[in-house]
């Protein structure tokens, strides 16, 4: 990318960010920015960027908006002859100067608006990505494998929402952070899921959206420093990032963790991550992600898949139960066992799981207990339960892959 | 901003209290309207008789048919609602969350829309000077969501003019104590209860497909009054109009409990 196109990508949510707040119009505030990128565009080729970008285009921005404010204005007062003038909105037109324009707050704000728990998380998730990430309506439709149509409603509902029911503009006060924090957490960490599930799409599109989750989580942690938390979600972001290139095979199938080689991931994010885990780690009570993240740094630090220290693995599973009880992590931790002290330990876990309803229809979990069957040499169980795995499934190459393994137990038995 | 907040319950409410636990529940809806008293955010609020109280009117084909209980079967049951005046949405949900049924089943957040007939000052005053044999009714005001989706601009603008005809007929007998219309339900916000904790989510609390779209408090002598005004809101004939009548509390002699005329002064 040229420099202009990187200086202005830089600089267009910091730039949206102020707007909204000086404006407070999301929309017009939209537009503004939008038209202050097209003659930046002209303008800094033909001169030369200024010194802070990011002002140009909040001062650019809000000229605009306020001609287009006028102009409303003077068409309003055409209709309605009765109507007392006043005088021009002064307001909008006394340029603050640089110090005044807080910055850093103004893109928590922008943050903290996009994912108010008021907004519906599909919601949330479309308008992060489009205001605060700067990704076309067209990128977000592709990535959620949606029409730019509906994509385009749901923001256009967002906003519109956000302007009738008042939803504030405004870092939330301190007795609902750790809430409103974690809302904000959970909406990055579904966007770089989305990017991690995403078989299918191509490679280019993939890395896209976590390149975009990546960035919005180092975003997170630039304006909330001490966030031990959100330092875990990066971490754990990093070090599943460095493993995309190996997860997939040259016909696109996925390669399990296992089986990958180990030379294709990216050492660079892994030792990223890894301080990144430590440091956060330091901090009493870790949360999910910094857990998760501390064992992906465990499979990240193993050069050999039968290196991988399973033991503090299952510690690590241990912990995350206690934080945050659920049956997926149950299984995950049964798996983790099942690697540490033989299938049979793992089963037995598993077994806990039976009457868990939620589990029932989760591909995940009978595939798991297909797979330990297996190494117990169970095979009509293990059958069955690859049976059951490949009616749930609906990803064609995880499908292709169960049904290898179903023909394959078959003829054994 | 004004924010109505709608309060529902799964369960049937105040009749499966204890006398003990609706005094203590009582006691927590006194707290909180003295604390939103005390900063200027309380407008009113009302609580309805139970579902059970309720009389829902259709009218088909200009043919009013009128049916006992509330308008549909959905689990979750209107019980009552309060009005708050906020500087935003996070203003009005903490309060929404401090209304006790917000900690066991749920309460929806909406802004109110004032154009048509907002509580004034002598409407809400007259809910303190029921004469005679008066009762206070709210008469709510539902419409199928699909419905809702394909009315023009003009339609709902006929909506609000019909609306506001009935209110005036009812302010010309003297019967008219208040009616508010909401925003649309796209603009809910609703904290729902689950695991011991307060979820804040998008949308209307009710899963149920008619949505309220506002509603009138009139004071009447019977039920039969009540149901007179109801049928000429137009609702009733696109969608239906439950009527159902207000809370009173003996010890508080007749007054409707939870209706205070702080909106005015």
């Amino acid at each position: 990318m040229e420099q202009l196109g990187i200086v202005i990508k830089a600089s267009r949510s910091r730039a949206l960010a102020t707007l909204i707040r000086i404006l407070g119009d999301f929309h017009l505030a939209e537009e503004a920015v939008q038209e202050a990128i097209c003659r930046a565009v002209v303008d800094w080729r033909e001169k030369a960027i200024p010194s802070n970008p990011v002002a140009w285009l909040v001062q650019t921005g809000r000229r605009y908006a306020t001609d287009v404010r006028r102009h409303k204005e003077m068409a309003q007062r055409q209709h309605q002859k009765s109507m007392p003038i006043e005088p021009a909105a002064a307001e909008y037109d006394n340029d603050e100067g640089l110090s005044s324009l807080h910055l850093p707050d103004d893109q928590l704000r922008l943050i903290f608006t996009c994912c108010h728990p008021a907004l519906s998380q599909e919601a949330q998730v479309a308008l992060t990505l489009k205001t605060v990430a700067g990704l076309s309506v067209d990128e977000i439709a592709r990535a959620y494998l949606s029409s730019a149509k509906t994509i385009d409603q749901r923001l256009t509902r967002a906003k519109r929402k956000i302007s009738d029911a008042a939803i504030p503009y405004q870092v939330p006060s301190q007795d609902q952070l750790t809430e409103r924090l974690d809302a904000v957490m959970s909406v990055l960490y579904l966007i770089y899921n989305q990017a991690y599930t995403t078989l299918k799409g191509e490679a280019l599109l993939d890395s896209q959206l976590s390149g975009a989750a990546i960035y919005l989580a180092r975003m997170l942690n630039r304006l909330i420093r001490d966030n031990p938390e959100g330092q875990g979600l990066l971490a754990l972001m990093l070090l599943q990032h460095a493993r995309a290139a190996a997860r997939t095979d040259e016909q696109g199938l996925p390669v399990p963790l296992e089986k990958q080689d180990r030379t294709r991931w990216d050492r660079k994010l892994i030792a990223e991550g890894t301080v990144m885990v430590e440091k956060s780690l330091r901090h009493s009570q870790p949360g999910p992600y910094r857990i998760q993240a501390a064992i992906a740094a465990v499979h990240c630090r193993a050069e050999k898949a039968s290196d991988t220290d399973w033991e503090e693995v299952v510690a690590l599973y241990d912990l995350l139960e206690l934080s945050n009880p659920s049956p997926v992590i149950t299984l995950n931790r049964a798996v983790a066992v099942a690697r540490a002290q033989g299938p049979k330990a793992g089963l037995k876990i598993l077994n806990t799981l039976q009457d868990e309803k939620s589990l029932a229809g989760f591909q995940y979990y009978h595939s798991a207990k297909a797979g330990l069957l297996e190494e117990t040499g169970d095979y009509s169980a293990a059958l069955s339960a690859y049976k059951q795995a490949l009616l749930l499934c609906k990803n064609d190459a995880e499908r292709f892959y169960l049904k290898s393994k179903v023909d394959e137990i078959a003829k054994s038995i | 901003m004004q924010y109505i907040s709608l309060i529902y319950e799964y369960t049937g409410g105040v009749e499966s209290l204890s006398e003990e636990q609706h005094q203590v529940l009582i006691e927590q809806h006194n707290r909180l309207q003295e604390r939103a008293k005390e900063e200027k955010a309380y407008l009113g609020a009302s609580e309805l008789k139970p579902a059970s109280s309720a009389v829902s009117v259709r009218v088909r084909n200009g043919v009013p048919s009128i049916t006992d209980g509330p308008f549909t079967e959905s689990k979750e049951l209107f019980v009552g609602f309060y009005l708050f005046d906020c500087p935003d949405l996070d203003a009005a949900l903490r309060w929404a969350s401090m209304i006790p049924t917000a900690s066991n089943s749920g309460v929806e957040v909406r802004p109110v829309d004032n154009v048509n007939c907002s509580p004034g000052e002598e409407q809400t005053r007259a809910a303190f000077r029921l004469e005679g044999d008066k009762s206070l009714f709210a008469l709510l005001n539902y419409l199928d969501e699909d419905l809702l989706e394909v009315y023009t601009a003009k339609d709902i603008q006929g909506l609000i003019a019909e609306n506001a005809a009935m209110a005036e007929r009812a302010r010309a007998s003297g019967d008219y104590v208040s009616g508010n219309k909401l925003m649309p339900p796209a603009t809910a916000t609703s904290i729902h209860h689950a695991n011991n904790k307060q979820r804040i989510m998008d949308g209307p609390f009710s899963e149920a497909k008619e949505v309220l779209l506002g509603f009138h408090i009139v004071a009447c002598q019977s039920i039969a009054e009540a149901l007179d005004y109801a049928k000429s809101i137009p609702d009733a004939s696109a969608g239906v109009v439950e009527v159902r009548p207000i809370n009173f509390h003996e010890q508080e002699g007749r007054q409707p409990i939870r209706w205070n005329s702080s909106a005015s002064s």
